[in-house]
Formats: structure tokens, sequence, C-alpha cells
């Protein structure tokens, strides 16, 4: 008997490599039955910064998903993020010229194409567009407007776009392990795609999905996809700025990050001492556990404001009815969904990937954006193993 | 000096029922009045001066929960709200965001009394998370609106009341709680601006915490009683769901704090709640003290602390919508206007002039990476060195 189909699904993030393998069903569910995880090298905040240390993070967690799967990948999804990536609304007008005034077919394709066009500067490419919704002589709101009559058509779309060169460079990462990329996706994306449910993509609700490097962000309200956005800063400046302010090693401070680490001061505990251990270069002493948390609530409390003032200048603040979900390995800091719950004034819960089954190991919130990224996949008709067929993003990316 | 008149004006039904709620509570109160558009609730209150307001708006009933109805029912009884609001050092307006009268109308009442030349302060609830998107989304749009006319607001956000009545609170406990709160948090304010102080504090601190920073502040009240009153006083200011559970006290730049106790408060007992609060907050938090003796507060310790939440330096201050109709150098400590004979603004801890722990902006590994620059702020130098937290000493 045939296996069914599989894809695959890499994350080159800051600090981890991960790889899924999964199998379709016929019916479109997904079964994970590999999975692969390395410890990422030559990435800062989402970027390739060193290609052949990237590849060996690759190499290594493909090798690991290879094995427990038994199923060879050359070919693999993508995930992407970075400082660079922005999401903007960006508005098609058509004017409706045939003799009834009504919205065909026509219409609709020449709107969404016009609102595809958006003048980015050089070097930015679209990695996604996302329809919103339509007006029709400026009413507002329309979901569907074909067969309505008007003069004028116009859509909102969510363009979200980035830097071409280090989103090329990831694609090289992943290529120079022998591997084909057949498509990308914002990792902020893929991550709202793990743990959403249908009832909070309804009622609205905010991703925030926190990495080693970077952080990204993404809305969807009514349904929609409605803002997205990233910001340079995750988990490793958390462990930097305790380094530097408990001058401790950097290894040293990622073990007191995770072992003691939260995102809000105990008072009661403040003056309590954590003994750090002597090791080859320090000669162990004792940190504070109110410096430590101090340090830490001061870092992601700034990361949330900055995130909070871009969601209200776009307006979507007011339309977050189903909260706040954290994904990515920063989200399992301690007392983080207390902080964000109090900075937004809105319940947070700690996000879990839904809807693949076989997740084993890959069903915690540090998993969301691979998983996602299956889901992704598995929606755009995800056919690989071989044959790859490239989409228009690479297409356009690699300039072939 | 003369003596500082207070007045409260409870705008829409939420405003109306904490003010309702401090009447019914204590004896003796600030100025109270209350502004609605709706007869029949204004018919029900005991307070005494009420103004129906936009009468031929609404037709005397409620604005529908529509903020744009609120501020139209405001703008057509304008000349009675300036009336509200005359002669009064503080005009504190208390508003329920979230529906139409309180959103709508509070905004404008805060722009009337600063018109009449009074400190403005808006104490707002916030919705439960309960009550719905829509009305958080009106919530949210009316504070911005308060923000902009206010001098400085006060939050209530409802959903943290919950940390103190338990999640399985009947219903009408937990909208009794959030009024309770803002009563006796507007009685203790009042209480301080104008008893008679051993160590002094007045409305000239109140001004310069009230402008600091990003203009909103948090406060906490209670009084505690029996042996333990000091222990116990400190231990419900670190736990208090309106200060963040000791976050907003361990990051506030400027802090108020107002003590009152019986004849029998000792020095000793002084001393170790302002130690208290000292080691609680930051170590270069401004730290300004208040301390009076009431006959009626034998055996009893009432402390009332209100913290700007930021430093007046960081980026939001200087796009704050309103700017102060004074100079606005509110936050420095020798300001002239805030100069008086009695007690200086006191620094807790060490006084430490702009140093940072490290001498040059650390990066550590994102030295050699292009830079996180957000509002021309470099993200990659670690927060607390930007914002001049200070670490204790290595133990």
């Amino acid at each position: 008997m045939r296996a069914p189909p599989a894809i695959a699904a890499l994350e080159i993030g800051t600090t981890k490599t991960r790889v899924l393998i999964a199998e379709i069903r016929e019916d479109g569910h997904l079964t994970v039955v590999g999975v692969g995880e390395a410890r990422s090298e030559g990435v800062r905040k989402g970027q390739i910064v060193a290609l052949d240390a990237a590849a060996n993070g690759v190499r290594a967690a493909v090798q690991a998903a290879e094995d427990q799967s038994g199923r060879p990948v050359d070919v693999c999804y993508l995930a992407l993020s970075g400082g660079h990536i922005r999401g903007e609304v960006n508005r098609g007008t058509v004017h409706i010229m045939n003799e009834e005034r009504l919205v065909r077919q026509k219409e609709m394709e020449d709107v969404a194409a016009a609102a595809r066009r958006m003048n980015l500067p050089s070097g930015r490419e679209t990695l996604h567009s996302i329809g919103q919704h339509y007006y029709v002589d400026g009413q507002e709101g329309v979901v569907n407007p074909e067969g309505m009559e008007g003069s004028r058509i116009e859509l909102d779309m969510l363009i979200v776009h980035g830097d071409g060169a280090p989103m090329r460079n990831t694609v090289r990462a992943a290529r120079m392990a022998s591997l084909e990329v057949e498509d990308v996706a914002f990792s902020g994306l893929c991550a709202a795609l793990a743990v959403l449910t249908p009832e909070q993509k309804a009622s609205g609700a905010l991703v925030l999905n926190l990495g080693g490097g970077m952080t990204d962000y993404l809305v969807y309200a009514n349904q929609m996809v409605a803002a997205a956005g990233a910001v340079a800063v995750g988990g490793d400046h958390v462990t930097n700025d305790i380094a530097l302010g408990l001058k401790i090693p950097t290894a040293q401070a990622e073990r007191l990050k995770i072992e003691h680490g939260a995102a809000e001061i105990e008072p009661a505990r403040r003056h309590e001492a954590i003994p750090l251990p002597a090791e080859s270069g320090f000669p162990g002493r004792n940190v504070r556990l109110g410096d430590l948390h101090l340090i830490a609530h001061a870092r992601l409390q700034e990361l949330l404001k900055i995130i909070r003032r871009d969601l209200e200048r776009r307006g979507v603040l007011i339309r977050l009815g189903a909260g706040v979900v954290l994904t990515g390995g920063g989200a399992l800091l301690r007392r983080l969904p207390e902080l964000v719950s109090r900075e937004y004034n809105l319940p947070c819960v700690i996000g879990k990937p839904i809807g693949v089954s076989g997740l084993g190991v890959a069903s915690g919130a540090e998993y969301a954006t691979a998983v996602g990224l299956l889901r992704y996949a598995a929606m755009n008709g995800g056919r690989s193993a071989s044959g790859a067929r490239w989409s228009d993003f690479l297409r356009r990316l690699f300039g072939s | 000096m003369r003596d500082c008149r207070v007045q409260l004006i409870g705008v829409g039904g939420g405003g109306a029922h904490a003010l309702e709620r401090l009447k019914a509570r204590f004896h003796e109160t600030p100025d109270l009045a209350l502004a609605h558009t709706n007869e029949a609730v204004l018919q029900e209150c005991s307070i005494e001066r009420r103004v129906l307001i936009g009468a031929e708006v609404t037709e005397r009933l409620s604005s529908g929960g529509d903020p744009a109805v609120g501020r139209r029912a405001a703008e057509s009884s304008a000349d009675a709200l300036r009336d509200l609001c005359a002669d009064a050092d503080l005009v504190i307006v208390v508003a329920a965001l979230g529906g139409g009268t309180g959103g709508g109308a509070a905004p404008l009442v805060c722009r009337y009394a600063r018109e009449a030349g009074a400190l403005t302060l808006g104490v707002c609830a916030l919705p439960f998370f309960f009550e719905g998107v829509e009305r958080r989304r009106r919530a949210e749009e009316s504070l911005a609106a308060v923000r902009a006319e206010a001098d400085a607001v006060i939050l209530f956000p409802n959903q943290r009341l919950f940390e103190w009545v338990g999640e399985n609170a009947p219903l009408a406990r937990a909208f009794e709680v959030a009024d309770d709160v803002i009563a006796s948090g507007l009685r203790s304010l009042w209480r301080l601006l104008t008893q008679r102080w051993l160590i002094h504090v007045d409305l000239a601190d109140f001004r310069r915490l009230a402008r600091s920073g990003n203009r909103v502040l948090s406060m906490a009240a209670f009084e505690t009683s029996g042996e333990q009153r000091v222990a116990e006083a400190l231990s419900r200011l670190r736990d208090s769901p309106l200060l963040d559970r000791g976050n907003a006290l361990a990051t506030a730049r400027a802090l108020l704090v107002a003590v009152l106790g019986g004849p029998d408060l000792s020095l000793n007992e002084f001393d170790r709640l302002i130690r208290g609060v000292g080691e609680a907050s930051h170590p270069e938090a401004q730290l300004h003290i208040g301390a009076a003796v009431d006959p009626e507060y034998e055996g009893r310790l009432g402390l009332t602390l209100f913290c700007a939440e930021q430093a007046p330096t960081e980026p939001e201050a200087a796009v704050a919508p309103a700017a102060a109709p004074e100079p606005a150098s509110a936050s420095k400590p020798d300001e002239p206007t805030a100069a008086k004979p009695s007690a200086p603004p006191r620094t807790a801890g060490k006084i430490v002039q702009g140093t940072l722990p490290i001498e040059a902006p650390g990066k550590g590994r994102f030295k050699d990476v292009e830079p996180t620059l957000i509002d021309g702020e470099d993200l990659d130098v670690p927060t607390f060195m930007r914002r001049g937290l200070k670490l204790s000493r290595s133990p």
C-alpha cells in the first residue's frame, strides 16, 4: 500500500530550528509523523547572519524528523520572520463600467488586482495579500459584492511585506541543506493558524508569537486577518538584559531565566537569593530574584506597549473580543499571561496547536509556527515530497 | 493656605452609583454633584446637586449607549456643567466608561473643569470582560477622550477587582465591590487634600504627580487595625490588584503616600511603614509622604497611595495630547509652584542622578547585528538601563 502524501514544515528560528513532517489524509486531515529540532546557529533576530551555520541546524533537524518518520524530505514549506515584516492595509478602487453597473467576476478580479498593487519601496516584497472587505459606492463592510449594483467598488487588502534580501537568505539556508522550498509564510500567520479556534477568529483575537529573537503578531477579527507585524525583540533580549544587568555569562542568564524568570515582580520574594554555580571563567555567586524579575518585567512590558501602540494606531485593539493568545517559546515565561492581561486589559491564554494529530512532543506553544505552517501548506494544496512547484512569491523573490 | 475645595462630579449611571456609594458609606464627604441624561436615575439619587443634561437631546432618557449622544447632551448643557466646576481647586470627574453618557459626557465635563482653572482628574471605571467587546471598544475610545481633556486619569479596570472578590462571586457583588473601591479611594484622596497634616502634603504635590509621565495614575487605599496593622497594610499594598500586585509600585517613578493614624500611632510604626513602602518601590522613585493624626483613627491605620506609572522622561509624555495650561515643568522637584516651607520632597533610597549601572550602553550579544530601532530608541540596549531602573547591589 502506498503511504499517503507527506508535507514538511521548516522553521529556522533564532534559537531553534524545527522540522515537522506530516501525512495528509484524503479528507485533508494532518498527522505528524516526524518531529526534528536542533539548536540554531548563525541566526540573530530571525535573520540569517551565517548561512552555513544555519544550514547545519536545518540538516540536523531534518535528519531527526526523517529518522523518526522514515520519510525522506527534499521539499518543504518555510516560515519567515524578521523585524522588517509589516502588515498594511491597501485599498484598491475600480469603476464599474458595464452597462447594468453590476459587480461581476471581472470587477472582483480587477479590484483584487488593484488592491494588491501597493507601492512598495524598492527591495520590499509582498509576502501575503489578504482580502478584507469591499465597499460599494462607499458603503462599508460588504463581504460579497457580486451581483450588487453601483458605480464604484473598492477592496481593502492587508499586504504583509518585508525586505527581500533577508527573506532570500532564509530560503538559501534551506537550500544549502539540500531542501527545496515550495512556499513560504509569515510565522505570525502560521502561529495564528495553529492555535486560534473559529470562535476566536470570529470574535477577534491577537496572537503574540514570542520567539527567541523576534515577536510576531497577528490579529484576527471578524474571521479575517486584520493586522500583522513584527518587532525584532524576543526572548534573547530578556536573556541578554539579564546577563548584562547581573553581570553573568549568557548561558547562566538563559538558565536563570528558564528556572526562575517571571514577567512580573513578586514583592514578597524580591530579596530571595538565587545561587549561581561556578563554572569556567565565572566564580559563582548569588543573585536577587527581585532584580531578575525587574529586568524581565521591564523588557516585556516595553515590548507589549510597543505592540499595543501599533494596534491602537491600526484601530484593531478594540476588536479583540476573544483576547490575546501567546505562542512561541517565550510564551512559557512565568506570569506572562498575567502581564499581558494587565497591559492590554484583555483575557490572555497560552496557545496550544490544534487540528493536527500525532503532535507528541510538538504539542506545546513553541511549536505553533511549525504546526501552523503545516496547516497553511495543506490549505494551499500542499503537495510536496518531490516535484516542487514554485510559488509565485518565490518566483518574484528570486526574479525568475 | 486656604482650604482646598474638591468637587466630585459623577457622570452617567456608573458615576452616580459610585458617588451614591460614597455618600452612603461616609458621614463627611467632599462636595458631590451628578450629571446624567436620565431623569429617572437622577430622581432615585440622594445627592442633592444634580444636573439633568441634554433634556432636549435624549428626552430625559438614557443616551442609549451611544457616546456621541452623551457628548451632545453635555454640549447642550455646558453652562450648567460649568457652574458645577466653579470655584473648585480640584474637580474629580467620575464615570464608568463603555456606556453613552459616562463615556460621551465625561470628557467634556473634564474640559469645562480645566477651563474653569481647576486641576482635573478623571476617575474611570473600565468594563468587566464579560460586558462584551462592544462595550470595551467604546470604553477605550472614551478613555482616549478623557485622557485628552483631563490633567490625569486614575483607572479602575473592573476586571482586576475579580482578583479580590473571587471568580465565583455573584454578579451584583462584583459591581458593588467596584463602586466600593472607587468610593473609598475618592474619599481618601479628599481627606488627603483637606486634612491637617503633621507632615504636609497638598494639592501642589498631587498636581505635580498628576502631570508627570503619561498622566495615568494608579491608586490604592485601605485601612487596617490591630497589632499587626503596619504589616497588614504593607502586605495589602503589595498584593493590591490595582497596583498590579506590586508591579506598579516597583516600577513607578513618583509616589504620593498619605498615612492617617490615631493618637496611638507610634513613631516606630510610622517608620516601619514608610521603610516598607520604600522597599516595595523603586529605589530612585520620588516619594512624597504625608502623615496626619485623627482621634477617630484610634487603633486604626489608613494608607492612601498614588503612583505615576511612568517617569516624566518617557517618550509617551512628549505626545501627551493635552498640554498642561501652565509651563509643563511639573516633574521637576524644585518647581517654584511646588516649593513650600514644610517637608521637601523626599527621595527614597540613595539619590542617584542619571547614572546607569553600566557606563557604556551594553548591547552584549546584539553588538554585531543591525539594531532594533523604534521611535529613536535602540531596543537592543536593556530596557532597565534605558529606563534607569536600578538593581540592588549584588548580595
